[in-house]
């Protein structure tokens, strides 16, 4: 096996860098993956699951994006327990397509919890509008788009548009960020290897 | 390199030309504080300043190139992790949120471009090799 000429850290084949001091390597071939595609699906759909569930559910999902790259990091990392042995690790490929499924898969179940959620919270959510909305009038130097944001985050309507434009969003902030987070898992619990 | 840019111009754009629909786009990714937000024309940014600068770091990584290491991977998320335990006890500052956040960022671009790359080469392009060949 080759290894880098800066550090020594084993480089494995098509390595374009050294993963560990990120000295490029000369005469790259590029490597590919050999994992079937039944392979990701189980640990895709239950990250997928977990991750939709806790980034619909008011407060817990105060974390931003962190449950949706946890949730890709977290099917990348399923689908490496379940490499037999002598299959080689996972590339960083492969746990872009394991964060791409979990991440098309949580779109769909946050947006299917959403919806009981924002039916069974409409009253509460348009208690607190109308509380922000005197509050909001009484601070004139607040700009015109954080009124607009805070506004439309309380608004307990739910039109089939609204939903559809929900999915869509979801799905491609979902995919885009649970693919980051299969990435970095690869990334950061190889040791001493590329891909 | 267009994805990062045109993400990073869509942050910019939304406080510039008041576009309200930017800044429901990135509300699922971002809590989009104002109190923990740069201004821009009198109105915040569509991300916070943590998210910014990561975005502000990817930038950079992608134009100028900068190698994937998975030393300087693993410090910077460190550091991020330790800021931000750091800032829930009080000790919290844009300056230390920005400089995490921009090494973040610079330190996951050549990973990320890594693995779409080979994502497109293993699944997209067996899934056309498939489609081709029926």
């Amino acid at each position: 096996m080759k290894t880098c000429e800066k550090c020594g850290a084993s480089l494995a084949e098509g390595a374009q860098y050294c993963m560990q001091c990120g000295t490029a390597v000369e005469a790259a071939v590029q490597p590919s993956s050999s994992l079937p595609t039944g392979i990701f699906v189980a640990p895709a759909l239950l990250s997928g699951s977990v991750m939709g569930v806790l980034a619909s559910i008011p407060f817990v999902n105060c974390l931003c994006c962190a449950w949706i790259l946890g949730g890709g990091g977290f099917a990348a990392w399923l689908v490496g327990k379940k490499l037999p042995r002598g299959a080689g690790t996972l590339t960083y490929g492969d746990g872009a397509f394991a964060g791409v499924l979990t991440g098309v898969w949580g779109a769909i179940v946050t947006t299917a919890v959403s919806l009981p959620l924002r039916f069974l919270s409409a009253e509460a959510l348009a208690d607190m509008q109308g509380q922000f909305q005197d509050a909001l009038s009484q601070s004139p130097d607040i700009p015109d788009t954080v009124r607009e944001i805070i506004m439309s985050m309380l608004s307990p309507e739910v039109t089939a548009l609204s939903v559809l434009v929900g999915l869509v969003v979801n799905l491609m902030l979902y995919g885009l960020f649970a693919m980051i987070g299969g990435i970095l898992l690869v990334a950061v619990l190889r040791r001493n290897q590329n891909s | 390199m267009v994805g990062a840019g045109l993400w990073f111009i869509a942050i910019v754009a939304a406080p510039l030309f008041h576009q309200q629909w930017i800044y429901t786009f990135f509300s699922g990714i971002c809590h989009q504080n104002p109190d923990r937000s740069w201004f821009l024309a009198g109105e915040p940014l569509a991300v916070c300043v943590r998210c910014t600068s990561i975005y502000a770091g990817f930038l950079i990584a992608m134009i100028s190139r900068v190698p994937p290491s998975a030393r300087f991977l693993k410090t910077a998320v460190v550091l991020t992790l330790t800021e931000f335990l750091v800032a829930q006890l009080g000790f919290d500052f844009e300056v230390s949120r920005s400089l995490t956040g921009l090494l973040l960022g610079l330190a996951t671009a050549g990973f990320v471009d890594q693995g779409v790359r080979e994502l497109v080469r293993e699944r997209l392009a067996r899934v056309l090799a498939g489609a081709a060949s029926q």
